[in-house]
């Protein structure tokens, strides 16, 4: 099967004042079509500045520096700026983080919703349009659409504006949608939903969904595949079976540990030793090293590289050699 | 709530009580109280005889409640230039006063939108960095000597557009205007320019820091990931935002603009209320004088009870806090 | 302090004024101005108003020209036939010291009043706040107008009516800072030594003040003088007998619709400078003494 989106070296560095940050550096990853794929790591690793650079949306001093980002067969660096516009939320979607922010607050969820079919459907009519919005706000949960339709969005619930959200997500039928911690801001009651409701009509209209999380255990559950983030590397990716049953990376493997759960009831949740290194000054080597258990001298000075193993994963460690 | 707004009236109505009285005694103790009434060239019988009907000759608290007591009847008396009474006089003046603020009010609307939301999304060009230096600029050049300057430019030296006076008035709904014919445009579009000029910057200014901050938001990036056109994100996006709090501060000064048209229309000639008032300082003309600083005194108490007792709507901390935080 | 310390002070306080190099031109620009202010008498061409020199036959002269006696007009003269360059520097003399004395004198008034009101607190606060309030929501031109309406024009009533626009924001400002500072324990410390309530005003908490009253009181002066040029113009400021730069301008807009463009146009340029330098000083003098802005 031919990955629907592929994104191979890709670096996005920001040039402040400070010092330049690296905040995406060198990542590989695809995406098949229909395929559920997690994007997981700590704020700061990168993960959502990876989102926005394949919609082309890093602003200065944001750049992306090189690598390419494919989908389908177009080379999304190299199409022009109309082009891109097209893609965006028409055969690439996204869903944000904070639902409070998302949604303009001085505009009705009706102008909100019927610009996104209109920005890529010149020749409907506003009838069909806005039709088409009420029936995909019927088909995130929301009652009475017809009603919810002119309303703003303080009217609304974090949690129905994050369904919101998802409607118009799911509007243009996209091939992908790139889903930024889309139930981090929820109560935990709605995540489940929202969750549920997300895979549902993935797998109903065959859309790809990359997750973007923090939260390894929201996942866990419906992904296909993970790729691990750490200080804008992928650190780890393979099939969620292996990552979560058979992690490798001492940071995975950190990251699981500390998943609270019923087993582990009384005692003293895991959690990885030390801090997240400054993104303005990355040591040269590895950027877990400091807090790895495994770390030798090698990994002070020697970068890892991303090496594949015999089970299809892909992993960027200099002594998981020695470890098996 | 009810407390807020009875304490706001009554406050308004202390504020008018003082004005009334700095003007009773600026205007009646300063000078010579009877040549408000009568000509200096009168006859000494003529003028021994208003004073004693006007009582001139009792005591001061008496004179002062006489004057109150006028006022309150919006008796101020009949203008010496005129000859007629000084009210209906002001009152005539004031749609060419409005219609001069709200003109310019437009103007500088439409030309501070645009360069504040330029300026405001790209920073670091040069031309914004031009834009606002411009802006320190325009904040402080004297208004009058800015109209003096385009009369200059506009009407002597390239004779495009007339430089005094209110052009021909059309009548479009009911409403009896200058802004309705072509002559009247070109009549009022120096002075309104000029007025504007006063209101350009801080428009300006509050607009570029509206759009920095906007920009930021997330709803700006998500209507971008919407797809949808750069212009479109502009123009209603950004833009929506960003009026809200433009149009209440314009709101708010609106009466500054009505202030300030005293020089723009001196200087242009215009027949507003501003004017009139400085005519009536060059030719002593009292009555005149006393009703329009009485008028435009209430009219700011008005403005400003007004507009709090909205704000207090708006926004319930205002009921909470004290004055002035 | 010792004065080495005074010195360093200083120094530190120059070099960070003088990282924004359009303020340092600015302060430049305004010393030239300040001193061409005082020393007008001196570096005048020819005295504008003495009467045995300026003669009508010279009226009216554009810029260069040059007159019987040979005598060169710089900025031309004006409709009485006075030197303008000579009439502007005179000028400047009288705008620039109606602007500031009736700034300092306001600065006295505004920040007794804001200082007095943060140390005593209670009704007396709330009701010179309340007044502050009041006066800020009309605007300066409008006060200034109803005073010099109501009580005629001159020199001392136009000072007066810029004290009464300018006091509340000194006042506003005093208060705010000395409201920071009469919280702080010395204070309450010297009130149980019971020093006099005045002394611990002027002593302790004015000296707090003064860094924001500097600044509030640059930006104050630059509108003063803008202010009294505008009612000079409107003929409600200053008498004929005290030409400012107002005035001359407004001498000069008699002869707007003839061409006689540098009557008008030089007075206000030497305005213009004056009012952008005072800005421009005052506004890095803002930015050096706002804590939110520094690095």
């Amino acid at each position: 099967m031919k990955p629907i989106l592929e994104v191979e070296n890709l670096k996005t560095y920001f040039f402040t004042k400070e010092g330049v940050v690296k905040a995406v550096d060198d990542i590989s990853f695809h995406i098949n079509p229909g395929e559920i794929v997690g994007l997981v790591g700590e704020s700061g690793s990168g993960k959502t500045i990876t989102g926005f650079s394949i919609l082309g949306l890093i602003d200065s001093p944001g750049k992306i520096v090189s690598g390419n980002i494919k989908f389908k067969d177009l080379d999304l660096q190299k199409i022009s700026a109309k082009q891109m516009q097209d893609i965006r939320g028409n055969r690439i979607a996204m869903i944000f983080q904070d639902p409070m922010m998302t949604l303009n607050p001085v505009l009705r969820i009706e102008t909100q919703m019927i610009e996104t079919i209109k920005a890529h459907n010149k020749t409907i009519s506003q009838q069909d349009a806005y039709n088409t919005c009420r029936d995909a706000l019927g088909l995130v949960g929301i009652s009475s659409p017809d009603e919810r339709m002119k309303a703003y969005p303080h009217q609304f619930s974090g949690g129905m504006r994050q369904r919101v959200s998802i409607a118009i997500a799911l509007l243009n039928k996209p091939d992908l949608i790139i889903a930024d911690e889309p139930t981090t801001a929820l109560d935990v009651t709605i995540q489940g939903q929202v969750i549920f409701e997300m895979q549902k009509l993935c797998k109903e209209s065959g859309t790809a969904l990359l997750w973007v999380t923090h939260d390894l255990a929201v996942v866990a559950g419906i992904t296909d595949r993970i790729s691990v983030m750490y200080a804008g590397r992928i650190i780890e990716q393979g099939t969620t079976d292996k990552i979560i049953n058979q992690p490798l990376h001492p940071y995975t493997q950190g990251l699981i540990k500390s998943v609270p759960s019923k087993n582990k009831k009384g005692e003293k949740l895991h959690q990885i030793d030390g801090m997240v290194p400054s993104m303005f000054s990355l040591p040269k080597g590895c950027a877990f090293e400091e807090r790895c258990y495994l770390r030798s001298e090698q990994c002070k000075q020697e970068q890892p590289l991303e090496t594949q193993y015999a089970d299809g994963r892909f992993l960027r460690c200099l002594n998981i050699g020695k470890q098996t | 709530m009810t407390v807020y707004i009875l304490q706001r009236t009554l406050q308004s109505f202390v504020v008018l009580f003082v004005m009334s009285l700095i003007v009773f005694c600026g205007v009646n103790l300063i000078g010579d109280p009877i040549y408000m009434m009568i000509s200096p060239e009168s006859e000494p019988a003529e003028i021994e005889r208003v004073i004693k009907e006007f009582g001139f000759d009792r005591p001061v608290l008496e004179q002062y409640w006489f004057f109150l007591k006028n006022v309150a009847s919006g008796d101020f008396g009949r203008s010496f230039v005129q000859g007629i009474p000084a009210l209906p006089l002001i009152l005539e003046r004031f749609p060419a006063t409005i219609e001069l603020a709200v003109f310019s009010l437009f103007i500088s609307l439409v030309i501070a939108l645009p360069l504040g939301v330029y300026a405001g999304l790209y920073p670091e060009r040069k031309s914004s960095k031009i834009i606002m230096s411009g802006s320190i600029l325009g904040f402080s050049m004297p208004t009058f000597w800015v109209g003096i300057m385009l009369i200059m430019l506009f009407a002597v030296k390239l004779d495009w557009l007339p430089s005094t006076g209110r052009g021909e008035l059309g009548t479009f709904l009911g409403i009896e205007s200058s802004l309705f014919t072509l002559n009247g445009l070109s009549h009022i579009f120096l002075p309104a320019l000029n007025l504007a000029l006063f209101k350009l910057s801080s428009v300006l200014r509050l607009t570029r820091a509206g759009t920095r901050e906007v920009i930021l938001q997330d709803y700006i990036k998500f209507a971008r990931a919407k797809g949808l056109s750069h212009s479109r994100v502009i123009n209603v996006h950004l833009l929506k935002n960003i009026l809200i709090p433009v149009v209440t501060v314009i709101g708010l000064e609106f009466g500054s603009l009505v202030a300030f048209s005293t020089v723009t229309e001196t200087v242009f000639a215009w027949p507003g209320a501003g004017k009139l008032i400085i005519d009536s300082v060059y030719n002593l003309d009292r009555p005149v004088i006393v009703a329009y600083l009485i008028i435009i005194v209430a009219f700011f108490v008005f403005l400003n009870l007004i507009v709090d007792i909205l704000y207090s709507f708006l926004d319930p901390r205002v009921r909470i806090k004290g004055s002035s935080e | 302090m010792t004065q080495n310390n005074k010195y360093e002070l200083l120094a530190k306080i120059w070099s960070e004024f003088s990282e924004n190099k359009i303020a340092v031109v600015a302060l430049v620009c305004f010393s030239i101005i300040l001193f061409v202010a005082v020393f007008a008498s001196v570096i005048s061409p020819t005295d504008p108003y003495d009467l045995a020199t300026v003669t009508i036959m010279n009226s009216r002269l554009p810029p260069l020209e040059e007159d019987f006696s040979g005598n060169v007009y710089w900025l031309g003269t004006d409709g009485a036939g006075r030197d303008m360059l000579s009439a502007i520097f005179y000028g400047l003399r009288i705008s620039l010291s109606v602007g500031v004395l009736s700034g300092i004198f306001a600065l006295i008034v505004g920040a007794f009043f804001g200082i007095s009101a943060a140390y005593f607190g209670g009704r007396y606060e709330t009701l010179i706040m309340r007044i502050v309030d009041i006066q800020l929501s009309f605007p300066s031109i409008l006060v200034a107008l109803i005073i010099l309406a109501a009580f005629g024009k001159g020199v001392e009533k136009t000072i007066f009516a810029l004290v009464l626009v300018q006091w509340a924001y000194y006042a506003r400002t005093a208060r705010a800072s000395a409201l920071v500072e009469s919280r702080k324990e010395y204070v309450d410390a010297a009130r149980c030594l019971s020093l006099g309530n005045l002394r611990i005003m002027l002593n302790h908490i004015l000296p707090n003040c003064i860094p924001p009253l500097i600044v509030v009181g640059t930006l104050q002066t630059a509108h003063a003088i803008s202010l009294e040029a505008t009612l000079s113009f409107l003929g409600l400021g200053l008498p004929q007998t005290e030409p400012s730069l107002g005035l001359l301008i407004g001498n000069g807009f008699e002869y707007v619709h003839t061409g006689d463009y540098w009557i008008s146009i030089f007075p206000g340029i030497a305005l213009l400078i004056t009012i952008v330098s005072i800005n421009l000083v005052g506004d890095q003098l803002r930015d050096m003494f706002n804590p939110r802005l520094k690095r």
